[in-house]
């Protein structure tokens, strides 16, 4: 049996991870005012040679992992970024992701799929204090103004006239953004896993092992049972991908008139890999909801067997069952390890604007315990 | 004596949710969603107050009986020394005053002893080894989402028992075996 290479992760995240170790030696958070962004701005656009002054800045809601801000920019800046919204690092958050990455893939799938343009990158975090992206802002709601549900856009009911329109723009988008040209999309910050190696889904439970490693407080022996499952089970990538890694209901925005996708949010988990990837994170139940037989909803929206047959037949891929469901199993190791690490470690050390909200969503790792126990059980039944 | 906290706590709310939340600048949406926020945890705490002594006991009660219940070890030297130290974590966590670190310790031990196993551990050993833990989860998580039932994240909080129900006398069983 070949040794495993249990320390192979994409250096850019690694490198991440350590930086935020030494990060949380600063201590607590304080969220920062309109009038310190403003400032920061200013300071950023000098930098960078940027002819226009913010106006209006003000805090806008949500962003569980970064902290937004939308303003007005007035001066020589093209049409779209007359308006914009600031995205930025908190000093830690529930995961820790890399702003001229995210602005590297908005790069990549800009006119391909609906994404905010990219004015400008601070991924230092030089000019703001903190690294930060500014993109156009974009509107549009994330569900029905009457779809009630949870935080992050979860458990929200979409309705049959919204699903039936945003159906196949969700699943037009997975087959574009897997079908980005990787040797001309520029994604310097990535490193590319070998086609036809394991590369892929190690890289992945390296990354989220290396996440506990750091970061666990509390003992979960399901977390390390799905560890040593998914180390013995490695799939074969064929073909790496663009991948999104955090493509689901809350994270794009549609035109409630038009019912039209307006724009797909929060690439900060893109990365290169198995489009079984992004497949089974969509299949996670806590992205979706049930209908009243029971059967289960990606997104409050379509089942599963719609999405594979319509993504088959976009693509000329075929789903191997054996890959999605391994990667249904990291699905949830991943988001158990966010919620139950990085989010406690935050909130515990009060380094988030969004404390509260952290440990809160840490109640969630009962839902996903109970999935996770279910994928584990169909193969060591 | 001091008052009870779930007093304490059940003062503040009501001040929070009646004096304060209003008071707060509808237009500032990062703080109206901590208010909900606040709102809906201190609700919870408030629920989970009378029972977080026999929450901790009643996890760490299972995990401590799924761990005597292994199988004697069998395979290489990285699991066997996993093993005996588990075996002695477990009368180290049983002499512990506090349950929930007694249930991190021993739980350590167990996930040592499980990447062990992984290692060097007979394949039946290393069955039956996970095969105890699945079973342990299934009930841990069971009781986690009964606890945070509240939270609203559950697909099925209908078929999940109260606290009072799941702390009571033999209503339910969701502890080991149950």
């Amino acid at each position: 049996m070949p040794t495993i290479d249990r320390e192979a992760i994409e250096p850019r995240l690694a490198q991440l991870l350590y930086d935020k170790q030494e990060r949380r030696k600063l201590g607590p958070y304080i969220p920062r005012t309109a009038s310190e962004i403003e400032e920061g701005l200013q300071r950023l656009f000098v930098r960078q040679g940027i002819n226009a002054v913010p106006r209006n800045v003000h805090r806008m809601g949500g962003g569980a992992s970064k902290e937004q801000f939308a303003f007005d920019l007035e001066g020589d800046v093209r049409p779209e970024f007359s308006r914009c919204v600031l995205r930025m690092d908190p000093r830690e958050g529930i995961i820790e992701t890399c702003r001229k990455r995210e602005a590297q893939v908005l790069q990549a799938v800009y006119g391909k799929v609906p994404v905010p343009p990219i004015l400008c990158v601070d991924g230092d975090g030089a000019a703001m204090g903190q690294p930060a992206m500014i993109a156009g802002f974009i509107g549009g709601v994330t569900k029905p103004s009457a779809g009630g549900g949870g935080p992050s856009g979860l458990k929200a009911n979409m309705g049959a006239r919204v699903s039936e329109a945003l159906t196949p723009q969700f699943i037009d988008v997975f087959a574009k953004v897997h079908a980005v040209d990787l040797a001309t999309a520029r994604l310097d910050d990535f490193t590319m896993p070998r086609s036809g190696t394991t590369d892929a889904a190690l890289w992945q439970v390296n990354y989220w092992t290396k996440v506990r490693e750091l970061e666990e407080t509390d003992s979960l022996p399901l977390l390390t049972l799905a560890e040593t499952w998914l180390y013995d089970h490695l799939p074969v990538c064929e073909q790496p991908v663009l991948l999104h890694g955090d493509h689901r209901l809350g994270n794009f925005l549609f035109d409630e008139d038009s019912l039209e996708i307006t724009a797909v949010l929060d690439w900060e988990l893109a990365h290169i890999g198995d489009f079984h990837e992004d497949l089974a994170y969509d299949f996670e139940p806590l992205f979706g909801s049930r209908d009243a037989d029971g059967t289960f909803l990606v997104g409050s929206m379509f089942t599963t067997g719609h999405m594979i047959a319509t993504y088959e037949a976009l693509t000329g891929r075929t789903v191997d069952p054996k890959v999605l469901h391994w990667y249904k199993v990291m699905t949830s190791y991943k988001l158990i390890t966010m919620n139950h690490t990085s989010s406690i470690i935050a909130a515990r050390d009060g380094t988030n604007h969004q404390n509260a909200l952290l440990a809160f969503l840490a109640a969630v790792t009962a839902e996903l315990s109970s999935t996770m126990c279910d994928l584990l059980s169909e193969d060591m039944a | 004596m001091t008052p009870n906290p779930t007093i304490r706590l059940a003062s503040l709310l009501q001040t929070l949710e009646h004096v304060i939340f209003p008071a707060v600048d509808q237009n500032n949406s990062l703080a109206q969603e901590q208010c909900g926020l606040v709102l809906g945890q201190l609700r919870m705490l408030i629920q989970h107050m009378p029972y977080f002594g026999e929450y901790h006991g009643m996890c760490f009660a299972d995990l401590a009986e799924t761990v005597g219940q292994l199988p004697a070890h069998a395979g290489g030297e990285q699991s066997a020394a996993a093993a005996e130290a588990l075996s002695a974590t477990v009368g180290e966590a049983k002499g512990m005053n506090d349950v929930l670190a007694a249930y991190h310790l021993l739980g350590r031990a167990l996930e040592q002893a499980m990447r062990a196993a992984a290692q060097d551990g007979e394949p039946a050993y290393r069955n039956a080894v996970d095969a105890a833990v699945l079973a342990f989860s299934k009930r841990q998580s069971l009781r986690a989402r009964s606890w945070f039932k509240e939270a609203g994240f559950d697909h099925a909080p209908e078929t999940l028992p109260t606290l009072a129900e799941m702390f009571g006398h033999g209503f339910v069983n969701l502890s080991s075996g149950g």
